[in-house]
């Protein structure tokens, strides 16, 4: 990956930005790194200045969002190998740092992360029970009990004897 | 000078929002992107998380997302019986895999399933009516999505039932997600010799309405296909009928301009081989033409038709021979008792067409004596995905089929 950046010593000047989290780390990237969120490239068009300060990003979450754009952003790396690089990247994560990322990637609408932490976590999410996606979406059930039933018992197909799982 | 240039998510409601979960969920765009990746049953499940994930689910817009239009067929329905008696509906998902998504093998939505008959397919929605009444005036239709386990009623077409003048000939569904979430209904009678279209439409909701003026044709309106905005009637092939009319047209009739046209003629076989049936097939937004072939040659022609009606062209030409070396007993000739004896019925038949994401993933779904095979028309590769069994046992004809009603997912309303 380092040599790729040396290959072209044409044009091996390229401008980075400084981008800070909002616990103030300060992470340098490479502008055709940046430029691969919709909304930096807004940014960097109309603000002469190197400094983009993300008030609600945190450091972890930006370390890895910044790590999947400069990866991206490497012309030296196959489609093949970046694809499987997105795999990597959110495999094994818990459902919580999916949805700082997801969140993440929405504010900076970086579109092909965004697609690939969602799919991650319906992923997850398509086997558990309606109270464990209540618990982790922190959503009130507002239906009465005999609403619920009565929509359980619509669409009883889908509820077969199939183990749900609450964890 | 540094610039502080806050991104800032849904700033208007943060001030009550408190958990990164309750942040995730109040952004529905986002909440969208997530669910748009759940398979159909855990979506169904989740309409109970709360009210408002019900409301983003059952919206027709997430429908279309989630079902865009072009949508392949994942399976197909086979009308069952032993000895033509209490027949039931069969689901069989082209993967052969039973315990695939969804996960119904009988059509559900009725407690008499014996009382039930598809009449087509159509983007999802199947048209559906009651056959126990002999008189289809007095039969109850439905238009029903399997999906979601849901059908609605259509209301009832005016007219006294004893009246052979007032038959239905055809009933056609016109759906199309990418169009509207609302589908038409297009019913076809007959009257003094002549036709008379009559359409329902699921946004205005009822009466059935007068459509045109009377016209005289000699097509199939009970195979009616819908495709590029119309319904499709195939010419019936006879000469000289009661109606004294001789047309070699097939029909279409646009559901928007309600306008009913001719269509470019058909590639047709020589005249020996009249009696073939005819039938229109659509899949993937691609109307095509086969003529099933009884007793004729092992290789045929798949036809297309063009966006703008301007031809028909050959889209695929199809070779049986390897299914024909697995199966010699599917061409076995029948005698010319063909038409005299009822159980020496034609041993195959082409009972669907199925366009694949690419051009060579095109399918033919068989039926070779109460088997069904999906055969690759590229490839020439086939399997057995379903295998009718019991009739043995039971010491009874068995009857698959000769066509099936292709499913297709879908979570519109009905």
């Amino acid at each position: 990956m380092v040599t790729t950046d040396e290959k072209g010593p044409l044009t091996a000047k390229k401008k980075s930005v400084i981008i800070r989290s909002c616990d103030g780390d300060e992470f340098l990237v490479s502008e055709s790194a940046a430029v691969l969120s919709t909304s930096l490239k807004k940014i960097l068009e109309e603000k002469e200045d190197r400094l983009i300060h993300l008030s609600d990003i945190d450091n972890k979450t930006l370390a890895m969002v910044i790590a999947y754009l400069s990866t991206h952003a490497d012309d030296g790396l196959s489609d093949d190998l970046k694809r499987s690089f997105d795999q990597e990247f959110v495999s094994g994560k818990e459902f919580d740092v999916l949805k700082y990322l997801v969140l993440a990637t929405d504010t900076l609408q970086v579109t092909c992360l965004c697609y690939t932490v969602a799919k991650k976590m319906a992923d997850i999410m398509k086997n558990k029970l309606v109270e464990w996606v209540r618990r982790e979406f922190d959503i009130q059930n507002d239906y009465t009990p005999e609403a619920e039933a009565e929509i359980r018992r619509l669409d009883a197909w889908a509820w077969d004897d199939r183990q749900l799982e609450d964890d | 000078m540094k610039t502080k240039i806050k991104v800032s998510v849904e700033a208007q409601s943060l001030s009550q929002i408190v958990s990164l979960s309750q942040i995730v969920s109040s952004i529905d765009d986002l909440l969208i992107q997530i669910l748009l990746y759940l398979p159909i049953k855990s979506l169904i499940r989740f309409k109970s998380v709360s009210k408002h994930w019900n409301s983003l689910i059952d919206d027709p817009r997430f429908c279309l997302l989630r079902n865009p239009n072009p949508n392949p067929a994942v399976g197909i329905f086979f009308p069952c019986s032993f000895s033509g008696f209490n027949p039931w509906i069969e689901y069989v998902p082209f993967s052969g895999i039973k315990s695939s998504n969804p996960p119904f093998s009988k059509l559900g939505f009725n407690k008499r399933p014996s009382d039930i008959r598809i009449i087509c397919s159509c983007n999802g929605l199947l048209l559906c009516s009651t056959t126990r009444d002999y008189n289809n005036l007095a039969r109850r239709y439905y238009v029903y999505n399997p999906t979601s386990n849901k059908f609605s009623t259509l209301p009832k077409l005016d007219g006294e039932e004893d009246w052979i003048s007032s038959q239905i000939c055809g009933m056609n569904l016109a759906f199309d997600p990418a169009k509207s979430p609302h589908y038409k209904v297009v019913c076809i009678r007959s009257w003094r010799y002549m036709y008379q279209l009559e359409v329902y439409s699921s946004e205005t909701g009822g009466p059935w309405r007068k459509c045109g003026e009377p016209f005289k044709a000699q097509v199939i309106f009970q195979t009616g296909v819908y495709w590029n905005g119309a319904i499709h009637w195939i010419i019936n092939g006879f000469r000289n009928s009661l109606h004294f009319w001789d047309s070699r047209d097939s029909l279409y009739f646009n559901v928007d301009d309600e306008i009913l046209r001719v269509m470019p003629l058909l590639p047709l076989p020589d005249a020996s081989n009249w009696k073939s049936n005819y039938r229109f097939w659509e899949s993937c937004d691609h109307l095509h033409y086969i003529i099933d072939i009884i007793r004729s040659s092992i290789s045929f022609n798949v036809y297309e038709m063009r966006q703008d009606y301007s031809e028909w062209f050959i889209k695929y030409r199809v070779d049986l021979s390897p299914v024909v070396a697995a199966f010699p007993e599917m061409i076995r000739s029948n005698p010319i008792n063909f038409y005299m004896d009822w159980r020496n019925r034609p041993i195959y038949a082409i009972c669907s067409l199925v366009r694949g994401e690419k051009d060579e993933d095109s399918f033919l779904v068989l039926n070779i004596e109460g088997k069904a095979i999906r055969y690759n028309i590229v490839y020439q590769t086939f399997e057995t995905i379903f295998e009718f069994v019991g009739a043995e046992v039971e010491g009874r004809e068995r009857f698959l089929g000769r066509i099936g009603y292709q499913y297709i997912e879908s979570l519109c309303g009905v």
